[in-house]
């Protein structure tokens, strides 16, 4: 399997790192390299997933939401941290600031057990490094995982293959990571 | 070792040495370096090596796109000699006989972040003068190779950012090619002399005897008088900095903005304090390793002189197998009280929940920048909130392992790993340029040692002071987070600099 990566500056090549174990073909790209440059790799390389991952705010995610919007519905996409937040935005959510600061922390997180989360204990721990959130879900998306304060940890929408997750899978403090990153590839080869 | 040297291959390099009975590094540098007041000596103390040497046979320095690799010897001369037609994919190259200049300008292209690790910048450089010798054998680390500074601006080799307003006119990177050394391993408690023979041509006898004659004359040096201390008459200390209370608490606030808008998590900021000295640099860095107790190192350049402390960052394998390690620091409390008191704050920096966060965030960076330039499932991290204990401090620390991917090497990987001042790295790095005012330059950069056979250390240099000219340079810093107060962050300015400017003062000649 291909996985054609957007990294929006750090915490993208743990990530990466994660479906190269599992046997994965990885491109990383920046969140600022010219989009037709992207298009281009993306045509030659074929991806079957497009991972759009990194910390920071929306403003800074360089053309992350024009990829998001460029390709959903055609190749799979997931986007962690920032990635996700696109995915929230671009299709009419908003964004708030954390009610506490989460970064470096663990909260406990409660899923719907399906697609990613999949056989993932229930509630798990994850390490996040954001202090942003996502809020006002629009209807084409479901919210799919929330913490103990109720604010979004996940997202997936409705039609098309798309999954978003606020919380860093790859992180040290997130044990079902490697899990998830599983039951994605699982959902994708279906 | 003759033997050797007549069969080594043009293009060889190999260590002539000889043990000494170990003795004092410090001392050993003060009678080389004529109290470290010579130019181009270098001394790097750790816990673990003192590594010194005052005849270096090159010097490489840039500065933008700029760059010079200077001969300090004779040796260095016959090394530029043998580096000449390497520098093609320059966009600039004189070759003279004492001195290689030239121009190049860090490629940037629209390409995948695989592809950009591999794009020409100055790190190719360092790559040509590192590893043009091929190492015949190698029968300790350190033995030779480049030693020296990469300023904190090295990333604009890396990254398009913003420029500070202010330069002190500080070289990008200033390195030295050590062909003769003594390094001095206290663990082992064994010291050495060492002379490097750089096999250019046929005369390979003549080359071992000039190895040797150079260790003669640093072993004559051991039982020297210690050159004589200058007298300074006091004078009134003086003391400014490049940015006032008012404007620190206002970028303090508008770096706490970028927090609260998602763009950065945290920032350190720096401003420079610029103070008056009056003493020997030499004493200042003695005063400084007093209060300090930590790694440390000194070096006396045409630039000025550079000193400051060592936080271990970096270690890179050069054998085969290319292991690579780096360590991440974290809070720091007081140590060597009595041993349950020592306990007492070992056992809070294990449990202080804002810390532990923090540094989880560091382990957590470290595993990505090594993710970028390790194989594929090789990166994990060896040990994870541990304590050190060092004289009169103890400190948690991570350390982070991995293999280097096949075809890169230690500069590689210094370029995914290299010291941060904020989280994201490059969102913090792009907004502390917009409000600092001056260069960080060395300060927050590395000092590093490469060894022809890929062997790399490095250590973020902090505490630093730079003497230029009659003034000392040092800098303030404060860590910006979403829960500390700006109008504190003044404040923590001048206290991380207290121990610099003590150092200065106690180092006499002010009043």
């Amino acid at each position: 399997m291909k996985a054609l990566f957007i990294d929006n500056f750090d915490f993208t090549y743990s990530l990466a790192d994660e479906f190269e174990k599992k046997g994965c073909e990885v491109l990383v790209y920046r969140n600022d390299a010219d989009l037709r440059v992207i298009d281009a790799a993306i045509k030659k390389f074929k991806p079957s997933l497009i991972v759009v991952s990194g910390s920071g705010s929306i403003k800074n995610s360089g053309n992350s939401s024009e990829i998001i919007s460029a390709y959903h519905g055609k190749i799979p996409i997931f986007g962690i941290g920032v990635g996700h937040h696109c995915i929230i935005s671009l299709f009419g959510g908003k964004m708030d600031k954390a009610p506490e600061a989460i970064f470096g922390k663990m909260p406990k997180i409660t899923h719907d057990g399906k697609t990613i989360f999949k056989k993932i204990e229930n509630p798990f721990q994850a390490g996040m490094h954001s202090l942003m959130v996502g809020s006002d879900i629009p209807y084409v998306l479901e919210v799919s995982a929330r913490n103990e304060n109720d604010a979004v940890m996940a997202v997936r929408h409705k039609e098309h293959f798309v999954e978003g997750v606020q919380f860093n899978p790859e992180s040290i403090l997130t044990p079902a990571g490697s899990q998830i990153i599983d039951n994605l590839l699982g959902e994708i080869k279906k | 070792m003759l033997e050797k040297i007549k069969n080594a291959k043009i293009g060889s390099i190999l260590p002539v040495y000889e043990a000494i009975e170990n003795i004092d590094a410090e001392e050993f540098f003060i009678k080389l370096s004529n109290y470290g007041r010579d130019r181009n000596s270098v001394l790097i103390q750790t816990e673990e090596k003192s590594i010194c040497s005052v005849n270096p046979c090159l010097k490489i320095t840039g500065k933008n796109e700029e760059f010079e690799i200077k001969a300090l010897s004779n040796t260095g001369r016959k090394f530029l000699q043998f580096l000449k037609g390497d520098f093609k994919f320059c966009d600039k190259v004189e070759y003279g006989k004492n001195a290689i200049k030239g121009r190049l300008k860090p490629s940037r292209r629209n390409v995948s972040e695989d592809q950009r690790l591999r794009l020409k910048n100055h790190a190719d450089i360092l790559r040509a003068v590192a590893f043009k010798f091929k190492p015949a054998m190698a029968p300790f680390r350190h033995y030779g190779g480049l030693c020296g500074m990469l300023s904190y601006d090295f990333i604009d080799q890396f990254e398009d950012l913003p420029k500070n307003m202010q330069d002190l006119n500080e070289p990008d990177y200033e390195m030295y090619f050590l062909d003769s050394l003594f390094v001095v391993n206290h663990k082992e408690n064994k010291a050495y002399i060492i002379a490097n023979a750089l096999i250019t041509d046929e005369k390979k006898e003549k080359c071992y005897n000039e190895c040797l004659k150079a260790i003669e004359s640093c072993k004559k040096a051991i039982s020297k008088k210690n050159p004589k201390i200058r007298k300074y008459k006091k004078k009134p200390f003086q003391v400014t900095a490049d940015t006032p209370k008012e404007e620190l608490v206002q970028i303090a606030n508008k770096i706490k903005n970028h927090i609260f808008e998602g763009d950065i998590s945290q920032a350190s900021i720096s401003k420079m304090i610029i103070a008056n000295y009056n003493a020997e640099p030499f004493d200042i860095f003695r005063q400084l390793k007093q209060i300090l107790k930590a790694d440390m190192f000194y070096a006396n350049s045409e630039t000025g002189i550079l000193l400051g402390s060592l936080n271990s960052n970096l270690r890179v394998s050069g054998n085969e197998e290319k292991a690579f390690e780096a360590t991440i620091i974290g809070a720091e409390k007081p140590s060597s009280i009595n041993r349950d008191l020592d306990n007492k704050y070992e056992v809070e920096l294990k449990i202080n929940s804002r810390e532990i966060a923090k540094h989880t965030m560091l382990i957590d960076l470290a595993r990505n920048d090594m993710a970028k330039v390790a194989k594929a499932g090789s990166r994990h991290a060896g040990l994870l909130y541990h304590t050190e204990k060092r004289p009169n401090r103890q400190y948690l620390f991570s350390v982070v392992k991995g293999i280097l991917k096949q075809d890169l090497d230690a500069l590689h990987a210094y370029s995914a790993i290299m010291s941060q001042a904020g989280i994201p790295k490059m969102a913090a790095a792009r907004i502390l340029r917009q409000y600092e005012k001056t260069k960080r330059g060395f300060h927050n950069g590395a000092v590093c040692f490469l060894s022809p056979d890929g062997d790399f250390d490095s250590a973020v240099a902090a505490n630093t002071i730079r003497l230029k000219g009659n003034k000392a340079y040092l800098m303030g810093e404060a860590n910006v987070s979403s829960d500390s107060k700006p109008e504190s962050a003044f404040q923590e300015t001048e206290d991380s600099a207290r121990k610099c400017v003590d150092a200065i003062k106690l180092a006499g000649g002010l009043k």
